[in-house]
């Protein structure tokens, strides 16, 4: 693959970057303070360097290869994050004296940093760190948002925007009017919408926080793992490893929540209050249509119901009367006494069996007739065996009846 | 002792590693091209709406005279049961001697919104073993339920035994409220008649990000991590896409079934207590007597193993057998593990049972 490739895709100066950000970073890094605990999020040349790249090659990535390699490019920020965090800490302790209470001492205050620097990245996606917990990002609350967008005249990202705390004094004193005039349903109607904004925004703000506390959980977990694995003397030999743990922590701290009868409740109230906003706009939607005498999705639901039972009642009466068809079959078949349908298999054992017993029948007859002859008794016989040859045609009739 | 032992130069190299890795992989995937699935012969036998069921073409000449219906679930697609040559549950038992027939339910649009259970199981699948039953000459047939599918042939069987000769249960829930299962927690207080009527159909990405939300750090972060250092071989690279295509290739839920299935079975555990009702008819469990065989994942995150296991209290079946397989829900199918174990023990259990 020629470095000469003018397409952005395959374009390798991402690498050249890299390598040069590296010097630059490993130079400026002998001269970097001691870990100093601001809470602002620090800037990582790599994850620039990445960032840099990704927007001018992404637009030439084969379509719908994007997002995934999306998601492998955030696990590579996760990287250079815990690159950076780790190298300050590992620098940190090289130059402490290496006791047990200097160096947790550090591991603390890198931790601690770890934290603002997580709970800052929970609420913007687009930070580096938002790359590392990308596993957040996924989780029910915006989960939710966007996988519902389509059912209201508000996408997914207007309720992202929309914070409870601008709008409560305002909604307050707005709420408190009672509606009036001729619009009054309409005032009502929308003040019931902004109820329940209301209230999904005080839920999910729940939500975050209930969230927020698991992932510090997390990272303390995290804390205390390695400095219970410094006491059982175990040893972290590289940066992976570093990065499964914060995993392992991750989803330890996210069960411990998830389990709870706490999570449950909050989760249903969460989806509920969502819905509840969604189903409100659907109708103001439906009311507007049916003004406009425009199909509305309630029509559109009636129609798709009843279509749904005849077709239900259509499928029944097909598979009725394919039933009585061969039935039908079965017994023009029997009735013409060529009883081989492959379809009604016992029905023709059935006969067969029948015919089988008819012949022993005659053959035990045949044997009892002579043996009348010889008992000079053939009249008497003959009578007999006469209705007995009409009876067995009638058994013969019963079974092509049935 | 300082666990770390390692340098920050060491770390950046390490880094430098991850870089290169990764610039390689992006352009190992974008070699990849399209990603094809489902490897085995099959032909459309019989079609009602979006519903298709197919016929396998058999591997051997001697088969074992019952065929085998695999009903799966509406959740995902079927073709994760024959996804590529050498992980294919259906490979394995088509080579087991079985003549194997399977429900694909579709993709369902607005216009299925209102198809409910008792039109699954009693209407589609019903149909489809009288199909069977019909071409195969035969009064009963046997059945293998995946994961919901597998719930909806216990209903089914429970509903219609004289048309299934034994049954097989994998990775299939049936006490949905054990202590363990996330699923049943996360939907537990989710007011599901507010839900579907305000979405109508389910859409098949929120279930995909709930079913990411149950691990989201193994699922969403470190499985990707993983990814780069296999990102070299191209053929596991595209292995990988072909599991990744799967999990996200997932239909919309149908509205109703989908209420009727959160509510009778996840929120009120109602197969267990007997008070499921399919249609007109009540499902009890205890109506099953004919031979069970209940596979389940002893990793399975998605339905534990004691949801599934919950089974052998609640038929009368004389003849019950469980199989725990150690790996996960997905693991079960596509897995190597998999392939050696699952499929000639359904081949042979069937064959002693004909």
């Amino acid at each position: 693959m020629s470095h000469k490739n003018t397409d952005a895709f395959w374009n390798t100066d991402w690498m050249e970057q890299q390598r040069q950000y590296l010097e630059a970073w490993q130079a400026f890094n002998q001269f970097m303070p001691k870990s100093p605990i601001t809470g602002k999020k620090d800037t990582n040349p790599l994850t620039e360097a990445m960032e840099y790249w990704w927007k001018s090659a992404s637009p030439s990535m084969p379509e719908g290869s994007t997002e995934f390699l999306t998601k492998m490019m955030e696990q590579g920020r996760v990287y250079y994050i815990l690159s950076e965090q780790f190298s300050k800490l590992l620098k940190n302790i090289n130059e402490l004296s290496k006791s047990s209470e200097d160096w947790q001492s550090a591991l603390n205050d890198q931790f601690e940093e770890l934290k603002k620097i997580f709970v800052h990245a929970q609420g913007d996606a687009k930070t580096g760190m938002g790359g590392m917990f990308g596993a957040w990002q996924m989780l029910p609350l915006d989960n939710l948002q966007r996988a519902f967008s389509s059912a209201s005249v508000l996408p997914g990202d207007f309720l992202e925007d929309l914070k409870p705390e601008n709008i409560q004094k305002v909604t307050d004193k707005f709420l408190s009017i009672p509606g009036v005039g001729y619009t009054r349903e309409t005032q009502e109607q929308i003040q019931d919408g902004i109820r329940l904004w209301n209230n999904y925004q005080k839920v999910s703000m729940e939500y975050n926080h209930a969230m927020a506390n698991v992932s510090l959980k997390a990272l303390d977990m995290m804390r205390n793992k390695i400095i219970h694995m410094a006491e059982e003397g175990k040893e972290i030999h590289s940066l992976r490893e570093i990065y499964d743990l914060l995993v392992d922590c991750g989803e330890e701290a996210y069960a411990e929540f998830t389990y709870t009868k706490e999570f449950s409740d909050l989760y249903g109230r969460l989806t509920n209050a969502l819905m509840a906003v969604k189903h409100h706009g659907r109708n103001i939607v439906d009311e507007m249509l049916g003004a406009l005498n425009m199909p509305t999705r309630r029509g559109m639901n009636t129609v798709l119901k009843r279509h749904q039972e005849m077709h239900r009642e259509s499928k029944l009466t097909s598979r009725k009367l394919e039933q009585l068809q061969e039935d039908m079959t079965a017994l023009k078949r029997a009735m013409n006494g060529n009883g081989k349908d492959s379809n009604r298999k016992s029905a023709d054992t059935s006969v067969k069996t029948k015919e089988k017993a008819v012949d022993k029948q005659k053959a035990d007859r045949k044997n009892g007739r002579r043996k009348a002859l010889k008992k000079n008794a053939a009249d008497k016989k003959s009578g007999k065996k006469a209705g007995k040859k009409t009876s067995a045609r009638k058994d013969n009739m019963i079974v092509i009846k049935i | 002792m300082i666990p770390f032992q390692m340098r920050p130069d060491e770390i950046l190299h390490e880094v430098n590693e991850f870089n290169a890795k990764l610039a390689q992989g992006i352009n190992t995937l974008a070699e990849i091209g399209d990603i094809e699935v489902g490897v085995s012969k099959k032909t459309p036998v019989y079609q009602e709406d979006k519903m298709v069921l197919y016929r396998f073409e058999p591997h051997v000449k001697k088969t074992n005279p019952v065929p085998l219906l695999i009903v799966y679930a509406l959740v995902n697609r079927p073709y994760m049961a024959d996804l590529q040559d050498g992980r294919s549950i259906i490979q394995g038992l088509l080579d087991a001697g079985l003549e194997v027939y399977l429900i694909d339910w579709g993709y369902p649009d607005s216009a299925d919104r209102y198809l409910t259970l008792d039109d699954y199981i009693n209407g589609y699948t019903d149909r489809c073993v009288d199909v069977i039953c019909k071409e195969h000459k035969l009064k009963k047939i046997n059945i293998l339920g995946i994961c919901q599918g597998g719930t909806f042939s216990l209903c089914y069987t429970a509903l219609h035994q004289d048309k299934v000769k034994n049954l097989i249960t994998t990775v299939t829930p049936v006490d949905f409220h054990t202590k363990d299962d996330l699923l049943s927690k996360m939907v537990r207080n989710v007011d599901v008649d507010l839900l579907v009527d305000t979405m109508g159909n389910i859409p098949g990405e929120l279930l995909n990000m709930t079913y990411l939300s149950l691990k989201p750090f193994r699922l969403v972060g470190q499985k990707y991590m993983d990814l780069v250092n296999l990102l070299d071989d191209k053929e596991q690279a595209r292995n990988f896409m072909r599991m990744e295509k799967w999990i996200f290739d997932s239909p919309d839920q149908v509205g109703e079934a989908f209420r009727e299935f959160t509510k009778q079975f996840y929120q009120n555990n109602g197969l267990v207590k007997g008070k499921v009702k399919i249609g007109d008819h009540k499902i009890d469990l205890e109506n099953i007597t004919v031979p069970v065989l209940n596979i389940y994942a002893a990793s399975d995150h998605l339905v534990p193993p004691d949801s599934s296991r919950a089974l052998k209290g609640c038929v009368s079946s004389k003849d019950y057998t469980e199989l725990e397989f150690p790996g996960g829900h997905i693991g079960i199918y596509v897995s190597g593990k998999a392939q050696k174990l699952i499929p000639p023990t359904v081949g042979e259990w069937l064959d002693k049972r004909t």
